[in-house]
């Protein structure tokens, strides 16, 4: 029983540090780009732009354009080529404060975000729960996004949702572009 | 004087030896020379999973976002076609997934689609000649076609294209090896573009890699040598298989004092940063390709890289740090050259009769354009 207790209290440690340690990254992320987060954000959305699975980037390229300019949440697009930012955004798009053009791949570096999109929720400027957009993660209750205030976010998801089924099989492939 | 004279003839006669021994004189090395540059439009970026050089004069690149196969005049450096792919509707060329190509002129060109699994025959104004669904010609386990970057470059001879499938795609996770199992890594089938009758060939993984480790992350290089010689490398171990009829082959043990090809278990793919962080942590031979002109072969390797926490782990993995080899038609090593770091994107590269030419499109190139593709020729000379 005690060594149980014992256990379960540093597993308890652990998922704490480990929360932490996604925080900090985030904000050394945010600290890079001399952007400090403010209280207002509930959601961080990392979208790979280049070396990333296609299918996963089109739902989430769909619930960007949703939410440009919505402060409670921020963009960060990772990709070294400006081109490929203007070919989904357009100039227009990105001088909306929540999108932050990681030309250094920083996200990458600081392995915020990988080959697919990720999504993290946050509160207190702590991170709270983590998606990776994958193919197979994309059945995540997207209602959580904005702790189940948001109905046009609850609408986009569902869309989006309906929109994903039977794309399977190719997220592979369609990553080594 | 007579002792002196012996000496030296025996001192001559073990370096002879020695040299034989080794198997290899480096007599040769590559070096760089002019840069061709070409101007792109904004819708297109200066690198593609598909590239293909042909006819000379021609380089051709896929437009993923586009859908689009270009043609550009090495000459002239200008784009001189750009042929528009349809997914869907009556004027279908191609297909929903992936999709590569191969040029057999200017004329005419095979658009391969991994999804649907078509070949796309189009003339020399875009349009469709006939549709060819290669999921009929080959069997269960072969599920995916090889992409065409980093050594996996259909080839053709006559009318029959040979086009490797993806080992990774069709195995088991943990796959490993046993004389069982040995026939579901045949690697190779060609497609009769006349006739649409397919083959698969009996050439499968070597018997050297049965053993008790995942098979996942160890690929196929595939080139055409001379009079159509079919060669084959895999990028782990030393050995290069050829053929001319896929039923007789040679073996080889490449020659080069480099054996730091360590085993990659890559049995956890699901882990995509440990995969990454595996991958450009270990030698592999990456590329190969064929100079006809000269009748050599340029095997690329990647150099292993120790990683940390600055580490770019996916550009790293997408961009290779490289040294080339060149080998002759015996296979024998005749040169080495170190690529500098950071500079190359070594999965855009070709061949023409002035030598090896390698895009210079590394994103961290301080000559990093984004409007245009820019190569280096590299020649090969004695030293």
């Amino acid at each position: 029983m005690k060594i149980g207790n014992i256990l379960l209290f540093v597993a308890l440690i652990l998922s704490s540090c480990h929360k932490d340690e996604k925080s900090e990254r985030l904000n050394k992320f945010l600290k890079e780009y001399d952007n400090s987060m403010n209280n207002n954000i509930q959601v961080m959305i990392f979208i790979p732009l280049e070396g990333v699975c296609i299918s996963c980037l089109d739902r989430i390229l769909y619930f960007s354009k949703e939410h440009l300019g919505d402060e409670r949440v921020l963009f960060v697009l990772s990709t070294r080529y400006k081109k490929i930012v203007a070919s989904y955004f357009s100039e227009n798009e990105l001088t909306n404060k929540n999108i932050i053009h990681d030309n250094r791949l920083l996200s990458q570096k600081l392995q915020l975000v990988n080959t697919a999109p990720s999504i993290y929720l946050l509160k207190n400027k702590t991170v709270i729960k983590t998606y990776d957009l994958s193919i197979k993660e994309f059945t995540m209750d997207y209602d959580q996004l904005f702790n189940n205030s948001s109905m046009k976010g609850r609408k986009v998801m569902k869309e989006l949702r309906i929109k994903n089924e039977g794309n399977e099989g190719e997220e592979e492939l369609r990553m080594k572009e | 004087m007579n002792i002196l004279k012996g000496l030296t003839i025996l001192s001559l006669l073990s370096v002879t030896l020695a040299c034989k021994e080794s198997g290899y004189k480096l007599e040769n090395t590559l070096t760089p020379d002019k840069l061709l540059t070409i101007p792109i439009d904004n819708s297109t970026i200066n690198n593609s999973f598909a590239t293909q050089f042909f006819a000379e004069n021609f380089f051709a690149m896929y437009n993923a976002k586009m859908n689009s196969i270009q043609i550009y005049d090495i000459n002239s450096s200008k784009l001189i076609r750009n042929i528009k792919l349809y997914k869907e509707g009556d004027n279908q060329t191609s297909g929903y997934g992936i999709n590569f190509f191969y040029f057999k002129s200017n004329d005419s060109v095979a658009v391969i689609s991994t999804n649907p699994t078509y070949i796309y025959l189009l003339n020399s104004k875009d349009s469709l000649i006939k549709k060819i669904d290669y999921s009929t010609i080959y069997g269960q386990n072969l599920k995916l076609l090889t992409l065409p970057d980093l050594g996996h470059q259909p080839q053709l001879i006559g009318n029959k294209l040979y086009l490797l499938h993806t080992i990774g795609g069709s195995f088991d996770k943990n796959f490993k090896l046993t004389q069982d199992n040995i026939n579901r890594t045949k690697t190779t089938y060609s497609v009769d573009l006349n006739t649409d009758s397919g083959k698969l060939y009996d050439f499968t993984y070597p018997k050297e890699f049965i053993n008790d480790k995942c098979l996942l992350g160890i690929n196929v290089l595939y080139t055409l040598g001379e009079n159509n010689l079919h060669v084959y490398k895999f990028t782990y171990e030393n050995f290069i298989f050829t053929t001319y009829d896929h039923k007789t082959f040679k073996k080889y043990e490449l020659s080069t004092s480099n054996k730091n090809f360590p085993y990659r278990d890559l049995s956890y793919s699901m882990d995509m940063y440990k995969s990454m962080k595996t991958i450009i942590e270990s030698n592999e031979y990456v590329h190969l390709i064929y100079d006809k002109n000269k009748n050599i072969y340029y095997l690329f390797v990647r150099k292993s890289l120790k990683c940390d926490s600055n580490t770019d782990i996916k550009t790293e993995a997408r961009f290779p740090r490289c040294s080339i080899l060149v080998l002759n038609t015996k296979f024998s090593l005749i040169g080495v050259v170190d690529l500098e770091d950071n500079r190359f994107n070594v999965r855009i590269s070709f061949v023409n009769k002035e030598g090896l030419f390698i895009s210079e499109g590394h994103p961290s190139n301080s000559n990093f354009n984004e409007d245009q593709l820019s190569f280096r020729l590299f020649k090969l000379e004695k030293i």
